[in-house]
């Protein structure tokens, strides 16, 4: 299965601002397969929201809106 | 029946579902904004244009050249000035009505509950991660809601955290959703990154607006809703928040 991530902030400037990812199945998965594609995302803090809630470890369905939210500094 | 309150608030006195009423609870209202750079500039004069009864204003930083692109309570006059006494000097002659008070001390963990203890509401509109948690846990501690600002390149943050009330289960505060950032040097700020004044302008904004909305009951309010907004495609993402952490 393939999902489409979307990304902000300082995450969006390692993956873009939309990426597919495939064989994602819940959010252990998906951490997975995005510090395996991406590595320097270890290194960094976001959230995951799934159908735009803070997800936990549930299971991502094909069509589900996944977004990697970090944080921002500037003001 | 607009009692008492002044005719410089009229035009929004007429406004459906706002009236005396709702103004009357800006007038009643203290709200303390944390930084008067880029977000706080705009929160402060459109806070104070609307009758916010009791504004504070917290900065320890002088003016600089490199400010005026976005800090617009400020003039090439003011280079060098503490941005806390001028912003309370341009923003009393924007509304004599209006109480206004100045912290030119840096807002630290020795000093913040003192300074927040004063206040029905906080707009965090610093520009750095060590603030953002001294904020956070303050405002923890004395039970008060705060309005999140913050940027990165194109894009800006808004949230309201730590708001309680009986239709809200469980507050959510800033190190619920991220608790594990050790230091600043993981985020850089518009210092480091850059940023257009609009951005800063749109941003503060909104924060502006949700306290209005919060503080008169009108709307929606994004209370523990975490809103980015992109200002190169004019695109906002809001996700619901919770205790639960995934990151």
């Amino acid at each position: 299965m393939e999902i489409t991530i979307r990304s902000f902030g300082s995450i969006a400037d390692i993956t873009g601002k939309t990426f597919l990812l495939k064989d994602v199945t819940d959010i252990e998965t998906l951490k997975q397969k995005l510090y395996d594609a991406y590595p320097e995302l270890i290194h960094k803090s976001f959230i995951i929201s799934v159908d735009k809630k803070i997800a936990t470890n549930e299971t991502i369905l094909p069509n589900a809106a996944v977004a990697l939210l970090p944080p921002f500094s500037g003001g | 029946m607009q009692s008492n309150i002044s005719g410089r608030y009229f035009r929004q006195l007429t406004l459906k579902n706002f009236g005396a009423a709702a103004q009357e609870k800006l007038l009643s209202s203290k709200v303390l904004v944390i930084g008067a750079g880029g977000l706080g500039c705009p929160a402060l004069q459109y806070l104070a244009a609307a009758g916010i009864g009791t504004l504070g204003i917290a900065d320890f930083d002088k003016v600089s050249l490199t400010n005026l692109h976005r800090q617009i309570l400020y003039s090439a006059n003011d280079i060098g000035v503490l941005k806390a006494e001028k912003a309370k000097i341009y923003l009393q002659n924007l509304n004599p009505e209006i109480s206004l008070v100045s912290y030119t001390d840096k807002i630290t963990y020795d000093n913040a509950n003192q300074i927040i203890h004063e206040y029905d509401l906080v707009i965090d509109a610093t520009d750095n991660f060590d603030s953002r948690y001294i904020i956070n846990d303050a405002c923890i501690f004395l039970k008060k809601p705060f309005i999140l600002g913050a940027i990165h390149e194109y894009q800006g943050q808004v949230a309201i955290l730590n708001y309680a009330d009986k239709e809200v289960n469980k507050p959510v505060n800033y190190r619920d959703i991220f608790p594990s950032l050790s230091s600043g040097t993981e985020l850089p700020n518009c210092e480091a990154n850059g940023v257009l004044g609009v951005l800063c302008g749109i941003i503060g904004t909104m924060q502006a607006n949700e306290a209005i909305k919060l503080i008169t009951g009108i709307g929606a309010p994004l209370i523990n809703k975490l809103m980015t907004y992109d200002s190169l495609t004019n695109e906002t993402y809001i996700v619901e928040l919770s205790q639960t952490i995934n990151n």
